[in-house]
């Protein structure tokens, strides 16, 4: 066997690759050969994501428009040729829930199906079972029938999913997300804020709205925002003095959030940096969660309420920066820490309390100051493509003189809306250390 | 760790990354737990840095981690670890040895895909692209699986042959 021929096996589970692998490794020339083929299956699954990533954003109004509506005349031509519903959802049991279509509203009973474009309007909590044995318990929700599956308006709904055909899962959509299934057991939560999808067993693809697909597996939790704010990943609020117990004490260590403790100090109105000083996420929540939920969405917000406490010159620039690092394949995105905030010295309101958002997403990194789009810039890297820790890093270069203070910073693994950004400024007020 | 020990970081760890990335093929062969485990043995070698010693092979420290990270991911899931010792040993040991073409060989790697086309593409697509299993790969382009598989080893022979071409011309005669 060739060492592609032993890897190929051997990634396909044969346990008698075990062997070939084993011999493979001791002749260094065909240890190498074996490496060189776990590398072209590492970097062909990075190169294919990525293209696929970058078709997505090509995708164009007007191809989803024609691939609507022929998958509309496909639809129309299929039921028409079969005249039956594969899904027939039908009702185990009805707990005072109401179906909705056609205009009308009538009371659910045990053994009602819910036909396409029916909507089923749950108080309390019901079972609908599908002819391949697919169990689905609505509570608190509305549950709508589409062409290829169901939409969860609101509420919960916990799936017990049977073996599904690989060309037609069993699709759940949000107006936040889409979920398809081929055989899984997971719980759906839809609100005005997001769609939450925790998966039991097996696995499901979840697409976020605008956003790239992926497979969650068994005990993992996702989520997806709609018009509200994302959740954030990581979320600081420096007013609490029990985040920062480190600097209290004194203390050191792996386990100290903060650098450059001489040179910064917290107090009731936040903590205040002075030139040099850093923050860094290490020890501080889960940096790398929260670097894989960035990954998963292809896309970062950063924002930091803070306030200049000294004028600086117009040639001055006050740097924020997230490092990650960008993959391998294409060395000049990954020699250098992403800076996320670049405002012009001459923009920053001095004494005044400001929110700053940064966005990264879609190849543009977008800056905005209380609201207002201050920049706007070409990105050459993408989140999707980060490996290694998260490191964010708020460093006022340029402050000759002067210090920078921050109350409060966010990090959501998802591209903030200039509508979220300025819902954000409004809620911010709420944050801001009492006078 | 300053700033400077961050710059070195990612750029020691843009050169060990490939090899990393290899080993944790070989021992997990799950391309989701490679990605998680690449994550959390960056996070681990950045936090630890200051305990590499700079006299030793920085890839072949991190691809130490990786091995222990990948062990911990087994066992957190009762699984027996499938290489033996000597076997894990060697293969460090080449994925370290390999680490500096690794780069090269991942960017002829794109400029390589650029020519290849029809349904040896698409069956790449699928499978390493999207994660489908050969069985749905083959149902989708309408053969057997065993035709899928080689039809998927075929385009990998093709690309890992076109790689081989391009390294050699960049060296030059």
């Amino acid at each position: 066997m060739t060492p592609a021929a032993i890897v190929d096996a051997w990634l396909a589970g044969d346990p008698a690759a075990r062997a070939a692998l084993a011999t493979a490794l001791a002749d260094p020339l065909q240890a190498d050969e074996v490496v060189r083929e776990l590398h072209l299956r590492h970097a062909l699954r990075a190169a294919l994501r990525a293209e696929r990533q970058m078709a997505t954003r090509r995708w164009r109004p007007w191809h989803a428009l024609l691939a609507a509506s022929l998958l509309l005349a496909c639809g129309v031509v299929v039921w028409l040729a079969t005249g039956a519903d594969p899904l027939r959802p039908t009702l185990a049991e009805a707990d005072g829930a109401t179906i909705h279509g056609d205009g009308v509203v009538r009371s659910a009973h045990a053994g009602d199906t819910l036909p396409p474009g029916a909507i089923l309007e749950v108080p309390g909590r019901v079972r609908l079972v599908l002819p391949n044995s697919t169990a689905i318990a609505v509570q608190a929700g509305r549950l709508a029938r589409t062409g290829d599956g169901f939409r969860l308006d609101a509420g919960t709904c916990q799936v017990v999913a049977a073996p599904q055909s690989p060309d037609r899962p069993l699709r759940f959509a949000t107006v936040h997300a889409l979920v398809e299934v081929v055989g899984t057991r997971f719980t759906l939560t839809v609100d005005h804020e997001a769609t939450v999808l925790g998966v039991a067993e097996g696995k499901v693809r979840f697409t976020p709205r605008n956003g790239i697909p992926r497979l969650v597996e068994a005990g993992v939790t996702v989520s997806a925002g709609g018009d509200a704010l994302p959740t954030p990943v990581l979320a600081y609020d420096f007013t609490a003095a029990s985040t920062w117990p480190v600097i209290a004490s004194g203390t050191g260590g792996d386990r100290l959030p903060l650098r450059g403790n001489a040179a910064a100090t917290l107090s009731r109105d936040g903590l205040r940096l002075v030139p040099g000083a850093e923050i860094t996420s290490v020890g501080l929540g889960d940096p790398v969660a929260c670097l894989k939920a960035i990954r998963a969405a292809d896309a970062v917000s950063i924002e930091a309420l803070v306030r200049i406490e000294s004028s600086i010159g117009a040639d001055k620039l006050l740097l924020a920066e997230l490092l990650g690092f960008a993959a391998p394949g294409r060395p000049a995105d990954g020699q250098r820490p992403v800076q996320l905030w670049r405002p012009h010295g001459s923009t920053v309101a001095v004494g005044r309390w400001s929110l700053w958002t940064a966005v990264a997403a879609g190849g543009r990194l977008r800056t905005h100051a209380d609201g207002v789009l201050i920049a706007d810039e070409a990105l050459p890297w993408s989140p999707a493509a980060w490996v290694g820790p998260l490191h964010v890093k708020f460093h006022p270069a340029g402050l000759r003189a002067g210090a920078l203070t921050i109350a409060a910073c966010r990090i959501h693994a998802a591209a903030l809306t200039p509508e979220q950004i300025r819902l954000r400024r409004r809620e911010v007020t709420a944050l801001l250390p009492a006078p | 760790m300053d700033s400077d020990d961050a710059w070195r970081f990612t750029t020691l760890w843009m050169q060990a990354h490939p090899a990393v990335a290899g080993v944790l093929w070989a021992m997990v062969r799950d391309p989701h737990a490679v990605d998680d485990l690449l994550q959390e043995v960056a996070a681990a070698a950045f936090r630890g840095l200051e305990s590499w010693d700079p006299g030793r092979s920085f890839t072949a420290w991190a691809v130490g981690i990786a091995r222990h990270k990948a062990v911990d991911w087994l066992r957190r899931r009762a699984a027996e670890v499938p290489l033996d010792d000597v076997s894990l040993d060697r293969l460090g040991e080449a994925c370290t040895r390999c680490a500096p073409e690794l780069s090269a060989r991942e960017i002829a790697l794109h400029a390589c895909l650029e020519g290849l086309a029809g349904r040896s593409r698409q069956a790449l697509a699928w499978h390493h692209g999207e994660d489908r299993p050969v069985d749905e790969v083959a149902h989708r382009l309408r053969v057997s699986v065993a035709n899928a598989k080689v039809l998927l080893f075929r385009a990998r022979a093709a690309l890992r042959a076109c790689i081989d071409r391009r390294i050699v011309a960049e060296r030059g005669p």
